[in-house]
């Protein structure tokens, strides 16, 4: 054994150690980082849901979700489209895992700079928080209360850093038995004290010191927990906790249910009965292949923003109408169930259909009719909009006339006979007749301003889309479908037509360069509705052949065959379909 | 005596293979609890993204789109916000990697937008063209700007098809004869257009084989890997996605059997 450099006081008894340093590994060290990340984020997650259910915090208190909408919002455009391209239908799946991917580096990296300088980790660590909490206040809806959870989720992964990388060593006291077996239990609080000197510190402390790393060599202490075994013993037993603590709050999190909550609370809905139903009488056209009249909940299209989709229970939801008015409201779910309401079937489009697309549906909504909410606030003079907003953040500005006029806008809570499905709104949206979503069809919708154009810009309207956008004649074909080859003889042509608020009266098929025919109509609920058409066509001519519609809206406007692209304000062109009719 | 950096930290002696085998166990429980951890934190609040597009067929979207047709409703979130189109891939096409010797060559030369890859995926087959650089001659063919009796645009628009897009090089191929003669005979223009195109969508790994065109002959796809070809033609860059078609960008436009 060496010891011609053990200093003087030790050599006298080979049974002490030397102060003997153990400090975790890098991959150890990685893997403390990874468990502050999990504790800051179990931690704060079980807080957000818990105050969520409670109705303390909102939606935007979920760091993860927070974070991730965030991340949406300022992910580059080739990124996602990067993601689109690779990932097809899992693209929101590929970015939340490639933003868990980010973390779990930064976690990695919190962990592995830690185990030289905690310092730095925690500062790294506070940068993340600060950055969460940026991005939770930053969602509307939010309040300063709602970046509670990820401080204190923070605070917790700070404080699990902090004591998994303090420095851990026994002192040298000669002549006692500091680093025997019952000695290890009582070495917490001190060694630590004398850890932190930074005489100790830098003579003792550091493992590439040689003098301090051969000191042990060969010492007949090796199966006795020494000051080395406690550092590591309890560097694991610390870590161990803290996953296990991150692990348990995640689970809780995760079962505290927002979607079992929200389903419940849809579930415990009782409908009140409308006080104005619309006679529904419409004769179906009944043609292989046409669309049905009206649209099941689970065939509705939807287009939205949602990373997540919102989870808001009815207890929860409020709606604040506000800006200029006389009188701001806000009501509860209870209060909008109590007041008299209507069902209307309303068609609804998006204004990113292309010709002969399928972003359009027919359904039935309850609610209660936004003009006379808007009455009783009493919007002021100079007021020409109304800027809604989504529990998500999400905007939309709507003409103010539009929610004023006769037309059957209104604030709905059932579709179809039954509340709102969760993905299309639950628990209160906006159902505008004649206008293009995007414009008029808030789902989720927690907030009502009266405000002016000039004032305000929506989240689709400050991308390029009109602020404005009625919903411009279309018509399609359902049947038959592009290139079907068809046996001569009659073939059924039929498909849709829509111009709502105006109403369709009449839709027109031409085969190659004949004679616009009259096709038969189906029936039409109201002027805010789709109807379907169909006609007979002769089919004796074998060969290649091209069909085309029009419509002619409530009035007398026949649909432009102008060619329009879907941006700014929505598509336009006749339909067409070209087809083989065999002999 | 030499240092020995190990899982555990530094240690200047070896250690009993007891000990050494708890702190194996505990160090393996440590990994498991650190990433159950953070999965079950990060699943916490994004569990139910996951159901809306695991419903039917789903598809590749820019903003969120279900279409309501009898197929069944697909449905996924928004997510850019330049665009806001619909993007079901419908059929349930599987996203595919793409093959041919050319994409990175048309990656570079169209990194984004609505005519890169990612940018085609949003919209329906003849507006992804439009918006694609390579394709100016295709695009024109099929909107009538060629031979106004022949316009497809909407009927490519709308099913799901297979497209074997001749690249404007490819046009460039075609004697000027031939060319000027399609700007009057609608028939033979359509007849080749539609020879281009093939119902339902074949991926890579599936476009291999003989397939009968919409213009009713038959094509034949050789080759495996990067090297495809169709008929006589090359494939240059194959499995781009569309809103409603999986696209084929091809150096020859293809001939239609006689008859």
């Amino acid at each position: 054994m060496t010891t011609s450099e053990r200093p003087a006081s030790a050599a006298a008894d080979p049974t002490v150690a030397e102060p003997r340093s153990w400090s975790p590994g890098i991959a150890a060290s990685a893997l403390v980082g990874v468990i502050a990340m999990g504790l800051a984020v179990g931690i704060a997650e079980l807080l957000a849901a818990v105050g969520g259910w409670i109705g303390v915090f909102h939606s935007p208190a979920s760091p993860v979700s927070s974070l991730g909408q965030t991340f949406i919002q300022f992910t580059p455009e080739w990124l996602k489209e990067f993601a689109i391209r690779t990932f097809g239908q899992y693209d929101k799946t590929a970015l939340t895992a490639g933003m868990g991917i980010t973390l779990f580096v930064v976690a990695l990296v919190i962990g592995i700079v830690g185990r030289r300088s905690p310092r730095i980790a925690v500062a790294i660590t506070v940068a993340l928080i600060l950055v969460t909490a940026a991005a939770v206040l930053g969602r509307t809806g939010s309040t300063i209360v709602d970046i509670v959870p990820i401080l204190l989720g923070g605070a917790a992964g700070v404080f699990f850093l902090v004591t998994a990388f303090r420095r851990r060593f026994a002192p040298v006291i000669p002549g006692a038995d500091a680093a025997g077996p019952t000695g290890s239990s009582t070495e917490p609080v001190g060694a630590s004290t004398a850890a932190d000197s930074p005489a100790t510190t830098s003579a003792a402390a550091d493992p590439e010191n040689p003098r301090a790393a051969r000191s042990g060599a060969g010492h007949p202490m090796r199966g006795t927990p020494g000051s080395g075994a406690v550092g590591r013993r309890r560097f694991f037993r610390i870590a161990g906790i803290g996953a296990l603590i991150a692990a348990g709050a995640g689970a809780i999190a995760k079962w505290i249910p927002s979607g079992a909550d929200v389903a419940a609370s849809r579930a415990g809905i009782s409908l009140p009965t409308p006080a104005d139903v619309q006679q529904v009488t419409v004769t179906s056209l009944s043609v292989d292949g046409i669309t049905p009249f009206v649209t099941t909940n689970t065939d509705f299209y939807r287009v939205d923003t949602a990373f997540v989709v919102p989870r808001l229970t009815t207890d929860s939801w409020e709606l604040r109408i506000h800006g200029l008015v006389d009188t701001e409201i806000t009501l509860s779910f209870s209060d909008l169930l109590a007041m008299p309401s209507v069902e209307r079937m309303i068609t609804l489009t998006c204004v990113s259909n292309e010709v002969g697309g399928d972003l359009a549906g027919n359904a039935r909504w309850q609610g209660v009719r936004i003009a006379d909410l808007l009455r009783r606030a009493g919007p002021q003079a100079g007021a020409d909009c109304v800027l809604s907003t989504s529990i998500d953040g999400f905007t939309v500005t709507t003409p103010l006339e539009a929610l004023t006029d006769d037309r059957d806008a209104i604030l709905a809570y059932a579709m179809n006979g039954e509340p709102l499905p969760i993905e299309h709104g639950f628990p209160v949206r906006m159902v505008v007749p004649g206008l293009y979503g995007y414009v008029s069809a808030t789902k989720w919708v927690v907030d009502l301003k009266v405000t002016r154009f000039a004032d305000e810009t929506a989240y689709w309207s400050s991308r390029g889309w009109s602020p404005r956008a009625p919903i411009k004649t279309a018509s399609r074909i359902d049947v038959p479908k592009s290139f079907a080859q068809i046996p001569e003889g009659t073939v059924a042509v039929a498909g849709m037509a829509w111009a709502q608020h105006r109403g369709i009266t009449g839709v027109q098929v031409q085969i190659d360069d004949g004679q616009w025919q009259d096709a038969t109509l189906s029936g039409q609920v109201s002027t805010d509705t789709w109807r379907q058409w169909s006609y007979p066509w002769a089919a004796t001519e074998p060969g290649p052949h091209t069909i085309r519609c029009r419509a002619t809206d409530g009035t007398g406007t026949v649909q432009t065959d102008q060619v329009q692209a879907v941006m700014p304000d929505g598509s336009s062109g006749w339909d067409s379909r070209s087809v083989t009719v065999t002999a | 005596m030499s240092q020995r950096l190990t899982l555990h930290g530094t240690e200047s002696r070896s250690r009993p293979p007891k000990e050494q085998q708890m702190l194996m166990k505990r160090a393996l429980l440590l990994v498991a609890g650190g990433a159950l951890a953070l999965t079950l934190a990060a699943c916490g609040s994004t569990s139910t993204t996951a159901t809306s597009s695991t419903s039917a067929a789903a598809g590749a979207s820019s903003a969120m789109t279900s279409s309501g047709m009898p197929s069944g409703a697909k449905s996924s979130p928004a997510m850019t916000s330049g665009a806001m189109s619909s993007g079901a891939v419908s059929g349930g096409a599987a996203p595919a990697a793409l093959v041919g010797p050319g994409c990175a060559a048309y990656a570079a030369q169209v990194p984004s937008g609505s005519g890169s890859v990612g940018g085609m995926a949003k919209d329906p087959v003849a507006t992804a063209a439009s918006n694609n650089p390579l394709l100016t001659t295709l695009t024109k063919a099929v909107s009538g700007q060629v031979n106004p009796g022949v316009n497809l645009v909407n009927t490519l628009n709308n099913g799901d098809f297979t497209v074997f897009a001749p690249v404007d090089s490819a046009f460039a191929k075609v004697d000027a004869a031939t060319m000027t003669t399609l700007t009057t005979d609608s028939a033979l223009l359509s007849k080749i257009l539609t020879y281009h195109v093939v119902p339902g969508q074949l991926s890579p790994s599936q476009v291999a084989g003989t397939h009968t065109t919409a213009e009713g002959g038959t094509l034949t796809v050789t080759g495996s890997g990067d090297n495809l070809k169709v008929n006589n033609a090359n494939v240059i860059c194959g499995g781009v996605q569309t809103k409603n078609a999986t696209v084929y960008l091809i150096d020859a436009v293809l001939t239609p059997p006689a008859g």
